[in-house]
């Protein structure tokens, strides 16, 4: 295996850092995978509460100009390597870092993630290069199945989250009445390309929500629509709610499968802190949610893509 | 740490369809609201609210006036701020009876607070509705499109206290300027129980004193310095203590404010009241009443009686 990748690029260099910092704040374990075209850090929480899921995603061609890999063997063509450490060595001296250039090697039959960093020096033009070697475990072939990108999930509904400062505020006061936050969103009858969302939380002195409207709904590559321009992507709702199914019929309205709303709770404090990056504002922020099961966020930066999977709080 | 499950039964689908624009309390065939306000200036509001936020329960009284807002601590301290109906872009009273409702005060300054944080120019605009069968206050906050409801639930309203304070029959009555005033207020020294507040007729001064381990503080306010505006002598001198924590929770009124009354009648009772000046002329009032520390309840505290004079 070998794996080999450099930048000279003082900006790329902070971005990669401040990702890695970010993402390593999300989640304990931190897996960097890498493939021919994209390095991915994969995060799995897997705690008895049902832990958050990130992958991170960062194509080779936007962060690094020199790059080359290979894997076990040709059908293994990836390199998955345990990273505790690297945090570690990167958040003292990135800040003026230069360049820098990744390794992997070993020493005494211990791989090693070699991390050379070109720093400015004080009095001089010259750089000086501090080198970091950061124990690394390569993950065993049996468990890369743990760290395959997610193929996207099939969802019950898609949305365009709002815009993070609005949101921010308001979570940070919901979260002083109660941990557990329920998300509810609801495609418009009036305009079919839209939807809404609800945030609430209740105690039992006060509840409170707040609604979103107008949010957009992205466009899944390769996803089928059907003539009404529904999107078909999302589950048949068998196993929906059939206390709304009911509450439908009763009222005699013929609710179309897609405008029925969708509800998860999840831990309020888990949405906080992906919220509350250091990296630039993203772009843009897709949210897909599953009746019941899980929140996914879909979070794009300009060079990166992040993906963060809440599990709901009770699931079915 | 998670809520317990039964906050999931709270949850009811059927009010949930957000496709339906949010009821107004006086549509729908409910009756209208006992109260309704209608509030541009949350910030101010907000700002003026969290002075007396000490306790985690309030009661309001609403009446023809405007709001007055009560929190009380142990019998022996009131706290009111009065928001007259001017701060108000609309204030409407069904029925022309004082009504009295009493919530959690914690959770109202939340709500009050959700969108004030934001850096919007535009204040947001907020709706806050007592409906007929009081079971809830509901605010309503609406900025840029984002809608938030808030329902707190009420609590069974006790009477509030009423010290007697005979404003009539005063022992002494003392104006100072907050910015002095609030200088010694956070120098007291924390380790003394009690504030003693005595006055001296032949000398004309109004003095603060505490006594700590380390030894005793003394404050001066005499009659004719610039930060006295008024100085309403007593008969004979006097001195009453106080306990320090509850003066301590008027520190946050008086920071917010330009001038402070200090009264006191023949018992003791201190009545002081915080003149807060708003930029566009509102000016707003928050109250406290102090009960005097009982000598019973005192220990012995260094320094004699000979000290004061």
């Amino acid at each position: 295996m070998k794996f080999r990748a450099a930048t000279q690029d003082a900006g790329c260099v902070q971005y990669l850092c401040k990702a890695i910092v970010f993402v390593s704040k999300l989640a304990n374990n931190c897996v960097m995978r890498c493939t021919p075209d994209c390095i991915y850090f994969v995060l799995c929480g897997h705690t008895v509460e049902g832990g958050v899921r990130v992958w991170f995603e960062i194509k080779r061609d936007t962060l690094f100009s020199d790059y080359s890999m290979a894997g076990l063997d040709e059908e293994h063509e990836e390199l998955e390597v345990v990273l505790e450490t690297m945090v570690g060595a990167l958040t003292k001296s990135f800040g003026q870092a230069r360049g820098l250039r990744l390794k992997l090697t070993r020493r005494d039959a211990a791989p090693l993630l070699q991390m050379e960093l070109e720093l400015p020096t004080v009095l001089t033009d010259e750089s000086r290069h501090v080198t970091h070697n950061v124990p690394v475990r390569v993950v065993p072939l049996r468990y890369w199945g743990e760290f395959q990108t997610p193929l996207e999930p099939e969802f019950d509904i898609s949305f365009y989250f709002p815009p993070l400062s609005t949101v921010r505020n308001v979570l940070d006061r919901m979260r002083n009445l109660s941990n557990r936050l329920t998300i509810f969103a609801q495609r418009s009858t009036r305009d079919q390309g839209k939807c809404s969302m609800r945030l609430s939380v209740t105690n039992s002195m006060a509840s409170v929500s707040t609604t979103f409207k107008d949010l957009q709904l992205p466009r899944w590559r390769d996803e089928p629509v059907d003539a009404a321009g529904d999107v078909q992507n999302g589950r048949n709702g068998d196993e929906g709610d059939e206390a709304e199914d009911a509450e439908a019929a009763a009222e005699g309205v013929d609710v179309p499968q897609s405008a029925r709303p969708v509800r998860v709770a999840v831990d309020i404090r888990k949405i906080g802190s992906l919220l509350s990056s250091p990296l630039a504002c993203p772009t843009r922020i897709v949210c897909n949610l599953v009746r019941h099961r899980v929140a996914q966020f879909f979070i794009f930066y300009d060079e990166v893509q992040l993906q963060y999977f809440i599990p709901a709080l009770d699931t079915e | 740490t998670i809520n317990n499950a039964n906050d999931a039964d709270n949850e009811s689908d059927d009010e949930f369809s957000l496709n339906s624009g949010s009821p107004a309390p006086s549509d729908g065939g409910r009756p209208p609201p006992l109260l309704y306000l209608r509030i541009t200036n949350a910030k101010v509001v907000c700002s003026l609210l969290k002075t007396i936020q000490f306790r985690d329960l309030a009661t309001i009284c609403a009446s023809v006036n405007g709001l007055k807002v009560t929190v009380e601590d142990c019998k022996s301290l009131q706290a009111n701020v009065y928001l007259q109906t001017s701060l108000f872009s609309q204030y409407t009273l069904r029925d022309d009876e004082p009504l009295f409702f009493k919530l959690n005060y914690v959770m109202l300054l939340e709500c009050l607070q959700m969108f004030s944080d934001t850096e919007a120019s535009s204040p947001a605009v907020m709706e806050l509705f007592l409906p007929d069968d009081r079971s809830a206050v509901e605010l309503h906050l609406e900025d840029a499109g984002v809608v938030t409801d808030c329902r707190i639930r009420t609590i069974e309203p006790e009477q509030t206290l009423d010290f007697n304070f005979n404003a009539a029959a005063l022992c002494f009555k003392v104006i100072i300027r907050s910015e002095q005033l609030k200088e010694v207020f956070s120098e007291l020294d924390p380790h003394s129980e009690l504030v003693e507040i005595f006055v001296s007729t032949e000398r004309r001064l109004f003095r603060m004193s505490t006594f700590g381990d380390l030894g005793r503080g003394v404050y001066d306010f005499p009659a004719e310095s610039e930060a006295v505006e008024m100085f309403q002598s007593p008969d004979v001198s006097v001195a009453f203590r106080y306990r320090h924590a509850l003066l301590k929770c008027c520190l946050k009124a008086l920071q917010a404010s330009a001038k402070a009354s200090i009264r006191c009648d023949q018992r003791g009772f201190l009545s002081l009241q915080f003149l807060v000046e708003s930029a566009d002329g509102h000016n707003c009032f928050i109250e406290f009443f102090l009960v005097p520390n009982q000598p019973e309840d005192e220990d012995e505290i260094a320094g004699s009686d000979d000290e004061r004079h």
